[in-house]
């Protein structure tokens, strides 16, 4: 998965985070929400709007490419709040150097070394989260292309199966 | 040997022998052709119509413009259906075959029955040798037969028969007693088959051509000396009556006043002559309110506009040859059928007439169910697929269909071509000009000058916003009450047509079903689809 958000690696604070985003495996959870989001998707929109007997009103290119972006909206968002924004789970329980509740609660401190651990816990914190919006938005944003990549063979994938999407987006393949 | 062939446990003999003599027989021709276009109940893919034009005048302008219809038709059959044996038990757009006897194997004839003069024979007195008699006396009793006025071209001796016999049927007469002599003829002999096929004649009693025709004809065809199988065939006949007048003109050979003494005589002529007793079936259609139309003699300027009794007289055709209780030739009680609005003949039958006349009539509903469904394809075809294009980019049939890449069709495909489109380019060419060939004869049917009008669509294209007008083509009895307007639009055609091209089997497995020719696909799905709409979505109030 790492090779996949090769993106993400990219950025400075990686290194801090890899723990996170590897063996927490949030890679792997945002790239199995970005095929589900886009196979799913692309399902409910062919089988949904492009199969009914009925009605083709909806099987047009508009209504495609705004399925499309659904797609990459919904992993955006999981990717965004589900995993990274999920504060109170996996990434502040987490194992991270100097970042632990028990941090700076050293009872043998005095009141000023006290309060100078507290602010340079304050100050690592603020560098987490500055670090962590760095990160954050690749990987949410490669997720949403990765969904909306999915959306795409999904819809390549079934579009023949249907009465009205055969030729939405295009004709290929045939 | 022709096949029997069966539909809806209803057996129908497989081709009809079209003998259309004259001006009249080529116009009811050519109204028929609209209706075979139709796909009607009974007229499917075995059904194989032979027109036999017989008119000596060799430029007529009803006869080139009926020949230009049937030669399209044939043009549109050929290229939409080309290599399909099976219609999959459907009744298609075009699916009667319109035939030639050259068609045939071995066979040379075209829709025209070669009767012109020759060069040498342009004057009646010509044709029969009056001026190489030697004999005075034999002279005078041709004098006393016909009449030789000096100095006057428009006597009966003087006729230039290269435009017709000018409503002389004693001219006509002997001009057709050479008829079962011609090749054509002998040609058509050599194929019938008593067993499966029919014979139908149609011409006019009030002019020369047809009434001289018909007579001679039907002679030829029961005479003792006639072959057996001919003899034996199931013989119907359309006489048309006056439904027409010509404003005088000074000088002209054609009488319209005698139109009706004419009439008069022929019909007398044929009953007391035993005529009538030789036909299986005779059909009668006229109209007592004449049109006026201009005054021609013949040649390219006559061209008269279609007339509703011109339609009448195709359905009466379609009904002798859906009709399965006649007796063979030689067995024979003539049945003799007139046409009447609701069945009452001398009813007080308003002059502009509508869809509404025709459908409260079960034996003309089928027809016009047909026609209906025909001129919506039609309409389809020509505003939405062929002038708004843009909006079909997307749509499943269009692109199966390979619009997408056919990038006009103004022009037929070259004879050489083996582009995969070559078929689907001409069946579009062909369909638009049959539409402006249909659309001129609907014109002409509501023209003012006929005796009675008949409007049955409104084609006028008005746009998207307003349904491409749709909704105002049907025209029937409180049309313009909203509850009875129909309620389609142009989303429901596309999504019967991407219906129908999975629910008739042309879409399998991801792509057009191998050897579904596309052309024949088009065809197909829009018939079902048109079918679909009418019957879901359409009221018409009769």
């Amino acid at each position: 998965m790492k090779q996949v958000y090769f993106f993400v690696n990219l950025e400075s604070d990686y290194d801090f985070r890899e723990n996170f985003f590897v063996s927490e495996n949030a890679f792997l959870y945002g790239f199995l929400i970005a095929i589900a989001a886009g196979v799913f998707v692309a399902l409910a929109y062919y089988f949904g709007c492009c199969n009914s007997r009925t009605s083709n009103n909806l099987a047009t290119m508009t209504n495609w490419i705004i399925a499309l972006i659904l797609a990459g909206a919904i992993t955006y968002l999981s990717a965004d709040f589900g995993i990274v924004g999920k504060k109170d789970g996996r990434f502040i329980q987490s194992n991270e150097l100097y970042y632990d509740e028990n941090y700076g609660n050293d009872e043998n401190l005095s009141q000023d070394q006290l309060q100078e651990v507290l602010d340079e816990k304050t100050e690592i914190e603020n560098g987490i989260l500055e670090g962590t919006e760095q990160t954050t938005l690749p990987f949410a944003l490669g997720s949403a292309v990765y969904s909306m990549l999915f959306f795409l063979f999904a819809s390549l994938g079934v579009k023949g199966q249907t009465r009205h999407g055969i030729s939405i987006p295009c004709k290929w393949p045939n | 040997m022709a096949k029997l062939i069966t539909s809806n446990n209803i057996k129908y003999m497989s081709r009809l022998f079209i003998f259309a003599i004259g001006g009249t027989g080529c116009r009811v021709l050519r109204s028929l052709n609209f209706l075979l276009a139709s796909g009607m109940d009974g007229m499917d893919d075995s059904t194989e119509i032979f027109p036999i034009i017989i008119d000596y005048d060799k430029e007529n302008g009803d006869k080139t413009l009926t020949l230009e219809c049937l030669k399209n038709y044939c043009n549109v059959r050929k290229s939409a259906y080309h290599g399909i044996n099976d219609f999959g038990g459907g009744n298609e757009y075009f699916a009667p075959h319109i035939r030639q006897m050259k068609d045939l194997e071995g066979g040379k004839s075209t829709f025209e029955l070669n009767y012109s003069p020759s060069n040498a024979d342009k004057q009646f007195r010509d044709n029969i040798g009056y001026d190489t008699i030697n004999n005075r006396t034999s002279q005078f009793f041709l004098e006393s037969l016909y009449d030789d006025s000096i100095n006057s071209a428009t006597t009966e001796l003087n006729i230039d028969m290269t435009v017709g016999f000018k409503g002389n049927p004693n001219i006509g007469s002997v001009i057709f007693h050479e008829l079962k002599d011609k090749p054509e003829y002998k040609e058509f002999l050599n194929i019938f088959d008593a067993q499966t096929d029919r014979i139908m004649i149609v011409g006019s009693l009030f002019g020369g051509t047809g009434s001289s025709g018909i007579p001679e004809l039907i002679m030829a065809m029961r005479d003792k000396k006639a072959v057996q199988k001919i003899k034996e065939a199931v013989i119907g006949c359309l006489m048309v009556l006056p439904y027409f007048s010509l404003q005088d003109q000074a000088g002209s050979p054609i009488h319209a006043n005698l139109f009706n003494s004419k009439t008069k005589a022929a019909l007398s002529y044929y009953k007391t002559s035993g005529i009538n007793t030789k036909f299986n079936s005779i059909y009668y259609v006229g109209d007592r309110i004449p049109s006026q139309i201009e005054h021609h003699i013949g040649g390219r300027e006559q061209r008269n506009p279609a007339n509703i009794c011109e339609l009448i007289g195709a359905m009466s055709i379609i009904h002798f040859f859906r009709n399965q209780e006649l007796s063979s030739g030689l067995d024979r009680q003539t049945n003799y059928y007139k046409y009447a609005f609701g069945g009452n003949i001398y009813g007080d039958q308003s002059r502009e007439l509508n869809l509404s006349d025709f459908m409260k009539d079960d034996h003309t509903a089928y027809m016009f169910d047909a026609l209906n469904s025909l001129t919506m394809a039609l309409k389809y075809f020509s505003d939405i697929i062929e002038n708004d294009k843009k909006q079909l980019k997307n749509v499943s049939y269009y692109d199966q269909i390979g619009f997408n890449s056919l990038s006009n069709w103004t022009t037929p495909s070259s004879p050489e071509s083996t582009d995969d489109n070559r078929y689907l380019q001409n069946t579009c060419y062909y369909l638009h000009n049959f539409y402006s060939l249909y659309k001129e004869w609907l014109d002409e049917l509501k023209n003012p000058i006929n005796g009675h009008q008949v409007n049955f669509y409104n084609l006028k294209n008005t746009g998207p916003n307003d349904n491409y007008g749709f909704h105002h083509l049907f025209v029937h009895k409180d049309q313009v009450n909203e509850k009875n307007a129909p309620t389609f639009n142009i989303k429901d055609f596309e999504r019967e047509l991407n219906n129908a091209l999975q629910d008739r089997g042309h879409y399998v497995g991801r792509t057009l079903r191998q050897n579904v020719r596309r052309e024949y696909a088009f065809m197909d799905i829009l018939r079902v689809a048109c079918d679909t709409i009418l019957h879901d979505n359409t009221k018409i109030n009769i």
